[in-house]
């Protein structure tokens, strides 16, 4: 059962990577290199929280509970840097910071939802 | 426009979301909601164009209502690109050492002791030695042919070589009533 989440979050981590890389590749070429840059930014992500369940997993040695507690635990920790960072942009009213970090929250917000549908069995 | 204010412009606007920004707003001002709602894009991906933009001189806004409007900036794009290229580089003062470090460079590889030792076979290097050979004529003076050959045997005996080449470069000029220094 774990085995199946397993694969089932990482096949839909390389499907987001793969899509965002087409993305890039395709606003690069339309000449809007900035919004590339934001689908790089997203596909970062994903690649992080893709090692982050890996490690999970690792740590966790076949108990379901203690992947999830671990996984969930940096899905909370790892983006309170970046909520900081986009309160900073947005006390100096940093638009182009402010659009970084927001890609990056939401796309961890993402990434928790889809954690938790797949899971958690919310699907 | 500074030459840095030119390459910020230049390379905000070498995104074509931005251009697709600029040309609805040459139509008429518009919020960041409704330029996302034209373009396709959302209001945050816009906002972060408008302010790249803002940034490089490119918009302004101002407040309506509840809205901040966005406007073009036309002095800015009225400004021709001839006329940012004509603009004093930042860098003018440095190039302009760099070309005096290089010139007596030559100077120095090519006189000893007031006197030319060779006629420089690049083109660009003899121009340097010309020029300092064309410094003992004076201006609005015309010359005899025999008082240019006098000058210029001080620095080298092939004298007929400097003077048609001075005159070659435009650095002197002649006519029937004799020979002059051009002035640069």
């Amino acid at each position: 059962m774990i085995d199946q989440k397993i694969s089932k979050l990482n096949s839909w981590f390389e499907d987001k990577i793969a899509l965002c890389g087409q993305h890039n590749q395709e606003l690069n070429v339309d000449g809007r290199t900035d919004e590339a840059i934001f689908e790089k930014v997203k596909a970062n992500i994903y690649d992080v929280f893709r090692t982050v369940l890996s490690v999970a997993v690792k740590t966790g040695s076949g108990d379901a509970d203690k992947v999830h507690a671990f996984f969930v635990q940096r899905a909370e920790q790892i983006p309170v840097g970046w909520a900081a960072a986009l309160e900073k942009a947005r006390e100096h009213d940093d638009t182009v910071r402010m659009r970084t970090e927001q890609i990056k929250l939401d796309t961890v917000q993402e990434i928790r939802e889809e954690f938790a549908k797949i899971w958690e069995g919310a699907e | 426009m500074t030459e840095t204010e030119a390459i910020r412009l230049f390379k905000c606007l070498s995104d074509k979301s931005r251009l697709q920004i600029l040309k609805s707003l040459a139509i008429e001002d518009m919020y960041v909601e409704r330029l996302a709602e034209r373009l396709g894009i959302t209001a945050p991906t816009v906002s972060f164009h408008l302010k790249k933009l803002a940034d490089a001189g490119a918009v302004t806004s101002y407040k309506s209502q509840y809205y901040t409007m966005y406007s073009l900036n036309k002095d800015i794009f009225e400004t021709s690109i001839l006329d940012i290229i004509r603009e004093k580089s930042d860098e003018a003062d440095a190039q302009a050492q760099r070309d005096a470090i290089y010139r007596q460079k030559v100077i120095d590889a090519f006189f000893e002791y007031g006197k030319l030792k060779a006629i420089p076979a690049q083109r660009k290097k003899e121009r340097i030695i010309l020029d300092v050979i064309v410094q003992e004529f004076e201006y609005d003076r015309i010359y005899s042919e025999r008082e240019v050959n006098i000058i210029i045997a001080d620095f080298y005996d092939d004298f007929c070589t400097i003077r048609r080449d001075m005159i070659g470069e435009g650095l002197m000029d002649r006519d029937t009533r004799g020979y002059w220094r051009v002035k640069q």
